[in-house]
């Protein structure tokens, strides 16, 4: 009996120490409290400051334009077909190229959906300073967390890779 | 009874007719001349060709918006900007939002770098070609925030144009002591009120936009504090040199995810 409490309370220890450590993410990724206040949603299609729809809600139109280049760049390739073997290979790797940033932005846009990133107001909160490097790239990892300080927009932040 | 039947296929035809009227209606654009003020287009067009005119310009503003939270209170942010433009295609935004954070960011023509002086950090990916695609591919790919870069584009005018729905002339106003005309422009999204000078530099001195379709129909808002249209030092403020000990760091969009996921990430 006594066993079967004692991994009652382990298991209520570890969900208490998960729901905190979301919670954390949870508030960096609305931005920290940022000069000490209650943290807040700083985001919205008001802050895009622009009277088009395809600039305030640019998620959903990307997708759409995305659509529209698959089009164009299958027309372009069936063009290059006729213009030569080598000019076709260039537009096989620049369409790659194109897939892999459109994949990268979901991967990063669901991760930004989730919450899973940290403000530089909340980093210093993390405490976070081992760095390691992964083909080049330099990502910070702290107690099984690894994490990217990338650019999203012209802010900086620290997403959670994995 | 024969006689009747002429009479009553015209009014059956009359019936018809009206359903016919009323169905269109419905279906018809909400848009009629009484709703687009040609007095409205003539302030506009002065403003947009005004600044289409412009090689080179620069603008200082105090801007703010609402962010709607999820409980449904809105909350204002801010932001102090200036933005410096060189045409065809470069570009300097300067934002420093309320609580401090700075950013620098610069379309060089052939580059764009964005700089956090704070972090230490920049970023910089290649530029497309043309002011509307660039600006086109930071709002959107980049996920930028570059609010008044609407102003900026040659083809402003036909781009409140082409969405156009309402344009109303609202009559003449003074805004922070500057004479202006006030006018309401709406497209199926937004209401954009503009006040715009009045005399030989039609430029605005104050921007609302309201997102009528969106909950809480939040606001954006910029208060001009200065236009200068022959700004001094242009080259030297669009060329961007990394400063010492900043650290050059990826846009998000850079890489493969497959890399990631190597790793034996989900």
């Amino acid at each position: 009996m006594s066993r079967l409490h004692g991994k009652l309370a382990c298991a209520a220890i570890a969900a208490m120490i998960v729901t905190l450590f979301t919670i954390d993410i949870v508030e960096a990724a609305r931005g920290g409290p940022g000069g000490g206040g209650r943290s807040m949603h700083r985001g919205g299609p008001a802050a895009s400051g622009s009277f088009q729809r395809s600039r305030a809600r640019p998620q959903a139109t990307s997708q759409r334009r995305d659509t529209r280049q698959d089009v164009r760049g299958d027309r372009r390739e069936v063009r290059q077909d006729v213009g030569g073997e080598r000019r076709e290979v260039r537009q096989d790797v620049r369409s790659e190229a194109r897939e892999w940033r459109g994949n990268r932005r979901e991967w990063y846009e669901d991760r930004w959906r989730r919450g899973l990133f940290v403000s530089v107001t909340s980093w210093r909160r993390v405490g976070c300073s081992t760095i390691i490097y992964v083909d080049g790239v330099k990502y910070y990892e702290c107690g099984g967390v690894r994490y990217e300080r990338v650019y999203r927009g012209t802010e900086v932040v620290y997403i959670i890779v994995s | 009874m024969e006689e009747n039947v002429p009479y009553r296929v015209l009014v059956c035809a009359l019936a018809l007719a009206v359903m016919i009227a009323s169905g269109a209606a419905r279906a018809a654009p909400a848009t009629t001349d009484a709703e687009i003020d040609p007095e409205a287009l003539a302030v506009l067009r002065g403003l947009a060709d005004h600044l289409a005119a412009a090689q080179q310009f620069a603008f200082e503003a105090e801007t703010s918006y609402d962010a709607v939270q999820e409980s449904g209170v809105t909350v204002e942010f801010g932001a102090s900007r200036r933005a410096l433009v060189s045409r065809p295609n470069r570009l300097r935004l300067e934002g420093q939002r309320r609580e401090g954070a700075k950013a620098v960011t610069i379309f060089d023509g052939e580059a764009i770098w964005v700089h956090s002086p704070a972090a230490e950090a920049y970023a910089t990916v290649e530029q497309p070609e043309g002011m509307d695609d660039a600006i086109d591919f930071a709002v959107g790919t980049l996920r930028m925030k570059a609010p008044l870069v609407d102003l900026i584009s040659p083809q402003f005018y036909e781009t409140v144009m082409g969405e156009l729905t309402r344009a109303f002339y609202l009559g003449e106003t003074v805004v922070a002591g500057v004479p202006c005309e006030h006018v309401l422009l709406s497209n199926e999204y937004t209401d954009f009120q503009l006040w715009i000078a009045t005399g030989e530099e039609p430029l605005p001195r104050r921007i609302v936009i309201t997102y009528r379709e969106e909950p809480g129909e939040p606001q954006f808002r910029a208060q001009f504090l200065d236009w200068d249209m022959a700004p001094a030092n242009v080259e030297a403020q669009l060329k961007f040199t990394p400063p010492d000990g900043a650290e050059r760091i990826r846009f998000y969009i850079d890489g493969r995810p497959e890399d990631l996921e190597a790793e034996g990430d989900a």
